[in-house]
């Protein structure tokens, strides 16, 4: 009989025992597994929407409310252009881009489209480097050296909603609206019975501006007969540290507006993730805790169970630390088992629960798996330290006297 | 005879059509007589407009041999160039442009300015020479010379030589002991007594890159530009990814 032998046997004759105390290790592992793997996710999707979405300020007339960021410039209400005017003369720190916008209803080979009113950058960067009076100033903060030369590929818009340059009579379309159009780039169309040339296509975003045409915003003010207006005034600042700062700034600078900051828009699932990843630390210590309470419980049980046999064991030659070792090993055992299935369980969970619950897309972090039994073999062991060390000090006399 | 005959008058005529665009323009007079130009631009000549314009007014006057301000109504016809010139059209108004003579905007302003406040936009011919770079979107090197003679160091020749930077790097030269440029060393923090050379290296939108000894190579510029591109030590920035 050796060493294994015994405890798969023991495994074998007592499996309620066996089956609730792995059942213990799987459940927690599980949840925590699932918690840490949506919250991860969670958390992607949060930087990637951050990222995607470019701005970090948006500017909007006092009284509009902001349900969709994507759509927020299609509240009907405008707001002077000369504060755009006004932002590039500021030389506000951490101000990257200022993206004004003109949104107007219009048809397009009769199909109703929002034509899109931007600036291209070309246009007011060269007021914002007016004001490199205060030259040479120590690179400090969010001051970016631009080293390389600006994209003036129409399909910036796309991913920094920006363009560098765009005619008068020139527009740019979104994926959708080209697809279901079959327009391409050197197509020409009639808006608002003006003659544009389509200069691009732009790439598939996943917004409201797969469905848009853009044009200057200028030419836009002129054919909608608006005057010098805009929705809209996206910032895209450098840092969310820095969308933080321009916030007070420009409530300073424009007031009469409203200024959101992108984080605010996605605040709810910042707060969620927050909230998720601090309850995940909570959910891992109170589920360690009962985990390690029911091992040693469970344990203990099974010592009291087996003091004949610890003691038969003992009377025949087994060391203490043999008898320590069987217990100890069986709880390793346990931990790695029940790790894996909970590894398992939890990911499948979290696949669930992400695609269900949080609408994002879920999907197995093998690291985690290496973290799941690790934990659970580490805390079932330490759970079951102290009654094997009981099991390893039982007299056999005192065994065989209960017999 | 008739050859130079022909020669003279044709000399005559570009003299006189660039002396009456002069004319038409005042800017460019003012810049043909080597003065910063302050154009006010104003939509209604108002309270507000005035007291801007008496400012500037003021100003200039104090500082007549540097300094001429120009009244420029934004709905006048014969402004429009002007107008488009600087694309002002929809700024806010009244709106005050520092124009140096070599076409650099020195200073903005859409209040009155403090005396201080203009004296800092009569800049020194180095200073907008790299003001007129940096506001075109350039890398600028500034090489600050010991004396005339000296070469242009071989690293910043090896950067603008290089096709990345080529189209986007211009340099420029100024001498250490030139006293118009004391107050332009003082802000880049060089001291004239140290009688080195240094280049000087400045990127937009006003950033200073760094201050270089002349045997720096392009390797150690480019390094230096492209740290620069690095923001700060925020772990969120984008740019630290």
């Amino acid at each position: 009989m050796t060493f294994m032998t015994l405890i798969w046997k023991e495994l074998r004759e007592r499996p309620t025992a066996m089956l609730t105390g792995l059942l213990t290790i799987i459940l927690g592992t599980a949840a925590l597994v699932a918690i840490r793997n949506v919250t991860f996710f969670s958390e992607q999707a949060v930087a990637r929407e951050l990222e995607a979405l470019g701005a970090n300020v948006l500017v909007l007339p006092q009284g509009v409310t902001v349900q969709d960021y994507y759509a927020a410039d299609l509240h009907g209400q405008t707001m002077p252009e000369q504060y755009v005017h006004q932002l590039a003369f500021s030389n506000l720190e951490g101000v990257e881009n200022i993206a004004p916008k003109l949104c107007v209803p219009t048809r397009l080979n009769n199909r109703g489209v929002i034509l899109t009113g931007i600036l291209p950058q070309s246009e007011f960067q060269a007021k914002a480097a007016w004001q490199s009076a205060n030259l040479f100033a120590e690179h400090k903060g969010c001051k970016r050296a631009r080293c390389a030369s600006d994209d003036p590929s129409p399909s910036n818009l796309a991913t920094r909603r920006t363009v560098q340059d765009l005619g008068p009579d020139e527009v740019l379309l979104g994926s959708e609206i080209a697809s279901a159009t079959g327009l391409n780039a050197g197509d020409k169309v009639f808006l608002f019975d003006k003659l544009f040339t389509v200069t691009a296509v732009l790439p598939a975003i996943g917004t409201v501006d797969d469905g848009r045409v853009f044009a200057h915003l200028h030419t836009v003010q002129e054919l909608a007969k608006v005057g010098e207006v805009v929705n809209v005034i996206e910032i895209m600042g450098c840092c969310e540290d820095v969308a933080q700062g321009l916030v007070e700034q420009l409530g300073k600078l424009l007031p009469g507006t409203k200024v959101v900051t992108i984080t605010q828009v996605v605040q709810t699932q910042v707060s969620i993730n927050r909230l998720m990843n601090r309850l995940s630390w909570l959910f891992l210590v109170v589920l360690v805790g009962m985990a390690a309470a029911s091992i040693a419980n469970a344990t203990f049980a099974n010592v009291r169970e087996r003091r004949r046999e610890i003691g038969t064991l003992m009377a025949i030659g087994a060391t203490p630390r043999f008898v320590t070792g069987l217990f100890l090993t069986k709880a390793l055992l346990f931990g790695s088992i029940g790790g894996l299935a909970g590894y398992g369980a939890g990911t499948g969970l979290a696949i669930y629960l992400g695609s269900q619950w949080a609408g994002m897309a879920v999907s197995p972090l093998p690291l985690l798996c290496f973290v799941a039994v690790g934990g659970a073999s580490i805390v079932s062991a330490a759970a079951s330290w102290w009654p094997a060390r009981a099991a390893a000090n039982l007299d056999p006399c005192v065994c065989f006297q209960e017999v | 005879m008739f050859k130079n005959l022909t020669l003279i008058c044709g000399l005559a005529l570009a003299a006189s059509l660039t002396y009456s665009s002069a004319q038409a323009d005042p800017q460019a007079r003012a810049a043909a007589e080597g003065k910063t130009t302050y154009l006010v631009f104003y939509r209604n000549w108002d309270a507000t407009a005035q007291a801007v314009g008496q400012a500037v007014k003021s100003h200039a006057e104090k500082h007549a041999a540097k300094a001429a301000w120009v009244p420029v109504g934004i709905t006048d016809p014969a402004q429009k160039a002007l107008v488009d010139k600087f694309q002002v059209g929809r700024a806010p108004m009244p709106l005050v442009l520092g124009v140096h003579p070599n076409g650099a905007i020195t200073g903005v302003f859409q209040k009155p300015m403090t005396e201080a406040e203009f004296v800092q936009t009569l800049v020194s011919p180095a200073k907008a020479e790299c003001m007129k770079g940096l506001q075109a979107n350039r890398l600028v090197l500034l090489c600050v010379q010991t004396s005339a003679q000296q070469p242009v160091p071989q690293g910043v020749k090896d950067f603008q030589a290089d096709p990345q930077f080529a189209q986007r790097t211009q340099v420029a030269t100024v001498q250490l002991n030139d006293p118009n440029e004391a107050s332009f060393f003082a802000h880049l923090q060089i001291d004239p007594q140290a009688n080195a050379p240094v280049t000087v290296f400045m990127a937009p939108p006003g950033v200073l890159v760094g201050r270089f000894p002349p045997t720096a190579s392009k390797a150690e510029l480019s390094q230096a530009l492209h740290k620069a591109g690095k923001c700060c030590d925020d772990k969120n920035c984008k740019h630290n990814h």
